[in-house]
């Protein structure tokens, strides 16, 4: 009784209305912190393998002796193949798959993003596993050209090696669809989009055909990168790529297979996002989840494995790196013993983990250690917002001075009785004001709405003019604020409502985006932090300290800084391409994200600033 | 500009309705993909209002089969016919026809609304006149919120049958709050034989009939809150019957309702619709998931123990309808949209298109939002709403499109879902009630409630 009856005379006192910015920024702190911690021994775990069928590295590999002189030849016919015009080598292709006693088809395929075309055709081929039934496959992926545009001479063969000499086996119970795309990154898209459609119709930007030949639902798809030339190459260890479209994220299991298959039966050392020396010391592990965190959030493909994972097809690329002693013949033992490993699956992987991040190739973190800070950083929003909202229904007179007004009025006051207490208050603390609500659940639509042309301008213009656009983006973006907050001129009540609404919208927005894409969530949810400390203020000192701090976070802003941080070698104008590229043939949400969620919230935390310094210039002191 | 304006302010209603028409017309014409998406969202349809089964449903009654012979199609047989009339909803021009349908029953509802607020009912009854009553909000802003809701913006692109469902029940209330028994009671009927549910209206909607009965045998009164107990007395005498009433009421409910069934047999082959409309609700064999509470437990639940819960969860939504009346009687339209929210939370196929009817229908009470957003919780709830609206189609999506989610994530989403909305009630009943006890002791205007 007398707990309840304190919190309940918490209720009216001022210092609720002064406590959200400071648990905001708790939250926001902690939810950076949180981060932090996660590399330590405590907040992660050695990773396991967790379905039981698995038995990985539990069988003998063949997969060697006069193989090595079969992959020689083809490593040689892939380089003979290279020389020749493009329909030359799909037929070449074709051929060795078909005399591998494989069914072949072809499949071609064509995006238009942004006045360019990309252009290929996916090569195929199915095995149909001798104990099958037809109703299950797992892919094995060369690309023809890898993730940085060599040519996988080494990839292709092992894979066509790998076919003929799997041909001979009678123990897959699943099929094995052997694929050579033309590139990396659209081709594997077509073609996972065309397998798992009955007809695609052709758009503006995007025509691709039916696949041909179908086999069952796909179970697992591995990728191998090894471009080394026709005179071969050994390699040190293995990278393992495994981030998907939208930062969906294959099972663990077929990452644990593939880490305990390659180190544990071979001896190949494996890395993650290129990290050759990892001591496993806490700075290795927070810098290889850093690079997690960014490709991630960026959410564009990494390899050809990251068009199979939006549809529930768990995939990973096998990239060679260094240089050492490990053969091709290793490469190939390591794909064979992880498709066997595949094939015992008696159900989808779905044992372990879906949601993780990793720290090295054999410790994670869980979602529940690591969820928690993408939702304290939204939740930093929320409390933001149900602060300003129970400010924008209270009198001018009693906030003023909360809100750093220089009001010193006389404040009138009433007696309020409780049991047998008798206290005296403010009068205005005890009433509410009535809310305005339609102007700033208009601006709040308004803005919304706008954020479409950033977005249709940073997706639809040619080439040359990305940059143009970007440019006129920023100088809009900067002056919007300042323009907006002249013509609608809000009250202090409206203002606070506005920024209200807008970041319990951003909060919401960004907890939803955690259980999709956590590592945007977080990202965005830093970037965006200072929108829920700014607030509407007379003083031209602090109106422009906040308008510099939101400058520098603002969203084209960040575009700048995204290119000079991580893609320095490459211009603004390729991270725009690519970006437009991702939006538009990838299917990626970024771009709308950034444009359609970050844009329209930071405008409305500019407008909540610029009304401030309009409202002080209307009514000079 | 100013063309626009005078014609605002000289029609207002016509340019609003003209307005949230043109919006719903716009966006599958812009968004050819959208209508078609909705209806497939398990948010929207469920197996006893959805579009898609409706097809099936016209399909085989096209083809002289009994449409109920498949066990997909659960919807009133009336509708059969009357959609046989639209161009098939395969083609542009069907699926636009069956839009503008949705549309017409969109601003109808509106206009029911806008007919309901315009009444006054919800702040003066014939035994009660609310202190607040200069409170309430415009009719014309009620019709706004019902038509401008994003809720029922989605479901009309959805189409889901439940949209006639609660047309007729605010056409019911409409009737009711001008006091005519027999449209009201007919209106009522339809939407019980469409839907069952509206069934549980009966008593609340026949009090609101009743009460209007009373009022307009009385001369108008004054403007204070409580009438002296002399004037109160003396009025009695002149009120309809309530057994006379209750008996006339109920009836013309049957009657209609007996009609429709009759005619719905002249149509089929058999009585094989009986048990396929309406026990379904009763029984819900299909468990497809939805936004309400009872799929995921009935999924879970051992077979010996079904009929029981199917019992006790029925029970429960039963329990409301009576007392509510009871409670309320000096404001038969608050307990008219408190069983209403009822409903829309508790039924078995419980979906976002009467959920966000009945949050628009909240807005008659809109004299009573004062005390819920000062005391109340109505703020943060509106925000679980929005955080749920989001959340549940991320997590449905996770749970069967990226297979890295399970069941618990939609079913956790669709319970806080209810959850917020069980607060909104809670609090409307609470702002309601409290608004009825400070008529009675002003002076505990703005005071904490405390337990004496």
């Amino acid at each position: 009784m007398a707990l309840s009856a304190r919190l309940l005379a918490l209720r009216g006192s001022p210092f609720l209305y002064k406590l959200p910015p400071y648990l905001s920024a708790l939250c926001v702190l902690v939810g950076i912190g949180w981060i932090l911690l996660l590399p330590l021994n405590e907040y992660s775990r050695q990773t396991y393998v967790s379905e039981n069928a698995i038995l990985p590295g539990q069988v003998h590999t063949y997969f060697g002796g006069s193989e090595h002189n079969i992959f020689r030849a083809f490593r040689q016919e892939v380089y003979a193949l290279s020389q020749q015009s493009e329909d030359a080598r799909q037929a070449g292709v074709l051929k060795v798959l078909a005399d591998s006693g494989l069914k072949t088809a072809s499949q071609p395929y064509a995006y238009q993003v942004a006045g360019e075309s990309i252009n290929g055709t996916n090569v195929y081929g199915i095995l149909q596993g001798p104990r099958a039934d037809a109703t299950e496959a797992m892919v094995l992926l060369a690309a023809w050209r890898n993730f940085d545009d060599q040519i996988n001479y080494s990839g292709v063969a092992l894979a066509l090696t790998l076919a003929r000499y799997f041909s001979r086996w009678s123990i897959w119970s699943k099929d094995i669809i052997l694929l050579i795309p033309s590139d990396s990154t659209y081709g594997p898209l077509a073609w996972v989009d065309a397998y798992h459609s009955i007809c695609i119709p052709p758009t503006a930007s995007r025509n691709i055909s039916a696949v041909p030949l179908k086999a069952g639902a796909l179970q697992a798809a591995v990728a191998l990168d090894y471009p080394a030339g026709p005179w071969g190459q050994r390699f040190s260890s293995l990278d393992i790529l495994y981030d998907g479209l939208n930062g969906a994220l294959p099972n663990l299991d077929l990452l644990n297979t593939a880490v305990s298959i390659a180190s544990g039966q071979m001896g190949i050392a494996c890395t993650l996002h290129n990290h050759g020396t990892h001591s496993d010391s806490y700075r290795d592990r927070l810098s290889v989840l850093g690079s997690g965190l960014a490709t991630q959030s960026l959410g564009h493909a990494t390899g050809p494995h990251s068009a199979f994972i939006p549809y529930h097809v768990d995939a990973i690329t096998l990239k060679t790196v260094g240089d050492g002693w490990h053969d091709e013949m290793s490469l190939g033992r390591v794909t064979e013993s992880v498709f066997r490993s595949i094939n015992n699956l008696l159900e989808h992987l779905h044992q372990s983990f879906f949601f993780y991040i990793l720290l090295n190739a054999n410790r994670f973190v869980s979602v529940g250690n690591y969820l928690p800070a993408a939702m304290v950083l939204a939740g930093s929003f929320t409390i933001s917002a149900l602060g300003l909202w129970v400010l924008s229904g209270r009198d001018d007179v009693l906030v003023a001075p909360l809100a750093g007004g220089m009001a010193k009025e006389k404040v009138e006051m009433e007696t309020v009785k409780l049991g047998s207490d008798v206290a005296l208050v403010p009068r205005q603390s005890t009433r509410t004001i009535q809310r305005e609500l339609f102007v700033p659940a208009l601006s709040l639509l308004g803005v919304h709405i706008l954020g479409y042309i950033p977005l249709w301008l940073m997706t639809s213009l040619s080439r040359e003019n990305l940059l143009l656009g970007l440019r006129t983006t920023t100088a809009v973006t900067l002056l919007l604020p300042l323009a907006l907050a002249a013509t609608i001129r809000l009250t202090r009540s409206q203002a606070q409502m506005l920024q209200s609404l807008s970041l319990i919208l951003l909060g919401a927005l960004l907890a939803t985006l955690a259980t999709l894409n956590f590592s945007l969530a977080l990202v965005l949810g830093v970037l965006a932090a200072p929108l829920a400390f700014v607030r509407r203020s007379s003083s031209a000192l602090v109106a422009a300290a906040q308008g510099i701090l939101l400058a520098v976070t603002s969203p084209p802003v960040a575009v700048y800084a995204l290119q000079r941080m991580f893609y320095p070698a490459a211009g603004l104008e390729k991270l725009l391409l690519e970006l437009a590229k991702g939006w538009s043939a990838q299917g990626v949400w970024l771009l709308w994200v950034v444009w359609g969620v970050w844009w329209p919230a930071w405008i409305v935390g500019g407008v909540v600033v610029g009304s401030g310094v309009m409202s002080a210039s209307s009514e000079p002191r | 500009m100013e063309a626009v304006t005078k014609l605002y302010h000289e029609h207002p209603r016509t340019v609003l309705f003209s307005a949230a028409a043109t919006l719903r017309l716009a966006l599958p014409l812009a968004f050819p993909a959208l209508p078609d998406l909705l209806s497939a969202r398990v948010e929207i349809s469920t197996p006893v209002n959805s579009f898609k089964r409706l097809h099936e449903g016209i399909f085989l009654f096209e083809h002289g089969l009994d449409p109920y012979d498949g066990g997909i199609f659960h919807q009133a047989p009336l509708l059969l016919p009357l959609f046989s009339l639209l161009p098939a909803s395969t083609s542009v021009l069907g699926r636009l026809a069956s839009i503008l349908l949705f549309t017409i029953l969109d601003v109808l509802s509106a206009d029911c609304l806008h007919a309901i607020a315009a009444s006054g009912t919800a702040t003066v009854s014939s035994v009660f006149s609310s202190p607040r009553k200069t409170q309430a909000w415009q009719p014309l802003t009620v019709a706004a919120v019902y038509l401008l809701n994003p809720f029922t913006i989605l479901t009309c692109l959805g189409r889901p049958t439940t949209v006639f469902t609660t047309f007729f029940t605010l056409l019911s209330i409409r009737h009711a709050t001008e006091g005519k028994l027999q449209t009201s009671a007919f209106a009522l009927a339809i939407a019980s034989y469409l839907s069952l549910h509206p069934a549980l209206l009966l008593p609340p909607i026949g009090l609101l009939c009743y009460d209007q009965l009373c009022k307009s045998r009385e001369p108008v009164n004054d403007t204070d809150g409580l009438k002296s107990p002399m004037k109160h007395a003396s009025s009695q005498t002149d009120r309809p019957k309530v057994l006379d009433f209750g008996i006339r009421f109920f009836s013309c409910f049957l009657l209609t309702a007996a009609l429709l069934l009759a005619l719905s047999r002249v149509l089929l082959p058999s009585f094989a619709f009986l048990p396929s409309v309406y026990l379904t609700p009763l029984r819900v064999p299909d468990l497809t998931p939805n936004p309400g509470l009872w799929w995921y437990f009935f999924i879970e639940m051992f077979d010996p123990f079904r009929s029981f819960f199917l019992g006790v969860f029925w029970l429960h939504m039963l329990s409301y309808s009576v007392p509510f009346c009871l409670r309320m009687r000096k404001q038969p339209l608050a307990a008219v949209v408190s069983m209403l929210g009822i409903t829309a939370i508790f039924q078995p196929y419980a979906n976002v298109g009467e959920a966000g009817a009945w949050l628009s229908c909240l807005t008659l009470l809109s004299h009573t939002f004062e005390v819920s957003s000062t005391h109340r919780y109505t703020f943060p709830a509106v925000a679980v709403l929005l955080y749920t609206s989001l959340l549940g189609p991320a997590f449905h999506h996770l749970w069967l499109y990226a297979g890295s989610g399970n069941a618990n994530f939609f079913y956790a989403i669709t319970l806080v879902w209810n959850l917020a909305l069980l607060i909104i009630l809670t609090d409307t009943v609470y702002s309601v009630l409290r608004d009825e006890w400070e008529a009675e002791r002003p002076e505990g205007k703005g005071k904490e409630v405390r337990q004496i």
